[in-house]
């Protein structure tokens, strides 16, 4: 009988759109951390958007769940299929076109499917900058990034997805097409409809087409790894380099060091680059459109000065461009080298950046206590008040996916009463997914939970997008 | 045993680089300059030697303009001791550097000179081996390692086909290939003692060296593009391609 449905299906698709074999699917059934093993009945890769739109009024009109699928990179289960096996794998790459790029307004419009570090790439060669950076770059996709309202290392200057985002083009539950790729810097018609679907996770409609926003291309930008004894000295840190440097903190990000241990481990031609092991690092990006020697003296002066009252222990500064990438190495090797290490637990918490250095020490005596076993590991964008709390765990330390899951699903309830104690908030950049879904009644003011419930129910009111994502199946 | 390196400030490594659209040469306004990375591997070594206790003095020197003094401060901020530019906005030949480099040689008495095999922007390969004629002094070029004994030195250089040792007595001079060493990223403690460090500056006339250029530059292009590659059907067709049309079996 399923095979029948999709039969209905590839009389309207191209076959190369249709994927079916167990060895083709696979990709596509797992998720980036391994923690969730899907089933499809098939996985579609249409080439334009007509093709999405014809496969969500089949899948409308057979009531089969669609799992929209960008990178496959996400963090929180967001993009795999659930166990049921009922559903398809809607996956985007094919739909890659760069369709513009105006360096007058500073926009591109590309398609949804096309990777991160090429639409970097296709603004660098225009002589702008996207300046959406994060680890997952090279695979995660533009509709993904928009999906999940992506963060990455570039927060702290020019915000969230949500604020590269000018219009996206979507198709609706049902097929409908919805245009809306203005390339309008005001825009006040109406409800904000594209600020709603920026951070849906796919559960409200597809992403096909975005219009970016892009910046010029700093002229000069100076890089440094600086040692700290503690994140009190790194928010200190912050605040004078915001003082000092006014506007040109492009990324400032801390890291513990038990991470910097697991990078280090992972890759012998990796090296540290302060002269001794510190208990924190910071890794800072300046960017300027002034001159690279100017930019370095201020940099070094006041780094110069906060060696001398103590703020910091160490740093150094790269002095070519293959030094700022060695450097920046290791901030972006953190998800790779937790994935070997072992069973973790990640949470991806944010709490206000004054708050940071009491979290962090609530967080880490709060694991120690319930969890004797677990290393708490701490790496993130201080400058977003946002830390990565790993616990990270001994590689034999469970018998088999249904203890860990259980002990996960603790160690996750351990953080996020800290978490609530100072305010903060349980997914600061990932987005909630499969794996935070249970925990966000509990986070949310139960009225605005009850709307998300109804504008759910307004775009998708079959429930065939990406069910059991963001909102728990009722 | 006094020590010469010498860094040459370049385009960095990692920037794309455009040629103008006249042919007259590269893009070089706005772009990023460092120190050349063969001339990183001269420094390191040098700052290697000197902490093994062979060597009591590093003098680095830079010809170019005034903002090579940085290259030749990112040399101290390594751990070079002094530093001298030989300030010239004119482009300077091979010919004409190894000329200066001799008389700074003559000043300054070094015991050994280690420098980069070739600078990133124009390839030459030339001035150390120019440097070591004008002077009749030894050379070891293309190094890979450096060991230091009682007024000689032994230089295991790349060559094709593998490695080979030559024994030089000093003075000598040495030339530094990419496998040398991994050099150091400079610390902020460093580069701020870097900044006390004492900076002489000179220049090509007060040298007395003549830098006119012997070589005219006639048209710079692009490299062309590589071709897109095809797929192939079958290992036999792959074996019949590599005959025919490339011509390589
Ligand atoms: C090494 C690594 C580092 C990372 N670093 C960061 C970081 O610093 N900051 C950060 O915010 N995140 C980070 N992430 C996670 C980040 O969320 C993803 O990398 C990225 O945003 C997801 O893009 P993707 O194309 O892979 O989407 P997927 O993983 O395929 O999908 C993510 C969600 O978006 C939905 N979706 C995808 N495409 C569409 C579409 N066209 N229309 C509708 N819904 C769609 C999916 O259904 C799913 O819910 C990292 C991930 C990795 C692996
Ligand atoms: C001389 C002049 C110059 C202006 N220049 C600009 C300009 O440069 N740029 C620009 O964007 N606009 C401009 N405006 C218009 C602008 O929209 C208003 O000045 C301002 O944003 C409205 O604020 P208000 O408190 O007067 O709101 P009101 O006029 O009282 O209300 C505006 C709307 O907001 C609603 N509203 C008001 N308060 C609330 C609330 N607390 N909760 C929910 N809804 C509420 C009202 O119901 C109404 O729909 C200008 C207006 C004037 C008269």
């Amino acid at each position: 009988m399923a095979a029948d449905k999709l039969d209905g299906l590839a009389g309207v698709l191209d076959s190369s759109v249709i994927l079916t074999t167990d060895e083709d699917m696979a990709p596509y059934l797992a998720d980036w951390r391994g923690r969730y093993a899907g089933r499809a009945r098939a996985v579609l890769r249409p080439h334009s958007v007509g093709e999405v739109s014809a496969i969500l009024r089949w899948a409308s009109a057979t009531l089969t769940p669609v799992f929209p699928q960008g990178g496959n990179t996400g963090l929180v289960g967001g993009a795999t299929p659930d166990e049921r096996g009922t559903g398809v794998v809607l996956e985007l790459g094919r739909l890659n076109r760069i369709q513009d790029i105006d360096t007058a307004g500073n926009t591109l419009v590309v398609e949804a499917g096309a990777i991160l570090a090429n639409v970097q790439q296709a603004a660098a060669d225009a002589g702008r900058l996207f300046p959406m950076s994060l680890g997952s770059e090279g695979s995660c996709q533009i509709g993904g990034i928009i999906a999940t309202n992506a963060g990455g290392i570039h927060v702290i200057r020019y915000g969230t997805t949500r604020e590269l985002v000018l219009g996206l083009d979507y198709v609706l539950a049902d097929g409908t097409i919805v245009h809306g790729l203005k390339r309008l810097a005001k825009n006040n018609t109406g409800y904000d409809l594209r600020n709603l679907l920026i951070g849906s996770e796919g559960t409200l409609a597809v992403i096909t087409a975005a219009a970016l926003k892009l910046f010029p291309r700093p002229a000069a930008s100076a890089s440094a790894c600086c040692a700290v004894a503690s994140p009190q000295k790194a928010v200190d840190l912050l605040s004078l380099l915001r003082e000092r440097l006014v506007g040109r903190i492009s990324s400032f990000e801390l890291m513990c060091d038990g991470e910097m241990g697991l990078v280090l481990a992972g890759d012998a031609s990796l090296r540290l680059p302060v002269a001794a092991r510190a208990p924190w690092y910071v890794f800072i990006e300046v960017a300027d459109s002034g001159g690279e020697s100017v930019l370095v003296e201020a940099l070094t002066a006041v780094l110069g000065r906060c060696l001398e009252d103590g703020t910091i222990l160490d740093a150094a500064i790269a002095q070519n461009e293959a030094q700022a990438k060695a450097i920046w190495h290791l901030r972006f090797a953190v998800s790779e080298a937790n994935r070997r290490a072992g069973p973790n637990v990640s949470h991806d918490t944010s709490v206000a950046t004054a708050d940071v250095p009491a979290f962090l020490a609530a967080v880490s005596a709060a694991l120690k206590d319930r969890f004797p076993p677990a290393r708490p590991l701490f790496v993130g964008h201080v400058g977003d008040g946002n830390i990565h709390v790993v616990a990270l765990f001994p590689r034999d330390g469970f018998q088999g996916p249904a203890a860990f899951e259980a002990t996960a699903s603790a160690v996750n309830d351990c953080v996020f009463a800290v978490v609530q104690r100072f305010n903060g908030s349980i997914s600061a950049e990932h987005g909630i997914g499969r794996s935070l879904a249970g925990h966000l009644p509990g986070h949310t003011d139960p009225a605005a939970y009850r709307l998300m419930r109804g504008i759910k129910q307004l775009y998708d009111p079959l429930g065939i997008l990406n069910p059991g994502k963001v909102l728990s199946r009722a | 045993m006094k020590l010469l390196v010498c860094v040459k400030r370049v385009v960095d490594f990692n920037v794309k680089i455009r040629v103008k659209p006249d042919g007259s040469g590269v893009e070089l306004a706005n772009i990023k300059m460092s120190m050349n990375p063969f001339d990183e591997i001269a420094v390191e070594e040098a700052v290697r030697l000197k902490e093994q206790g062979k060597v009591t003095e590093i003098v680095a020197v830079s010809i170019g303009p005034q903002q090579a003094g940085e290259t030749i401060r990112t040399a101290l901020a390594m751990g070079a001791d002094r530093g001298i530019l030989v300030k010239t906005d004119a482009t300077v030949e091979p010919l004409a550097v190894a000329k200066i480099l001799a008389k700074v040689v003559e000043q300054e008495k070094p015991d050994l000179v280690i420098m980069g095999k070739q600078a990133i922007d124009d390839d030459a390969n030339q001035t150390g081996q120019m440097l070591a004629a004008l002077l009749g002094w030894p050379q070891g070029t293309f190094a890979f390692k450096v060991a230091v004994g009682e007024g000689s030195i032994d230089v295991t250089r790349e060559v094709d086909g593998g490695l080979q040792t030559v024994g030089l007595k000093l003075p000598a001079i040495v030339t530094t290939d990419l496998r040398l060493n991994e050099p150091r990223y400079a610390s902020l403690p460093n580069i701020m003692k870097a900044k006390k460090k004492p900076l002489d500056e000179t220049s090509p006339e007060t040298l007395g060296i003549d830098v006119s250029p012997r070589l005219k530059v006639i048209k710079t292009v692009e490299p062309g593009g590589r071709k897109a590659g095809v797929k192939v059907g079958s290992v036999a067709e792959l074996v019949q391609k590599l005959k025919v049309e490339a011509g390589v079996l």
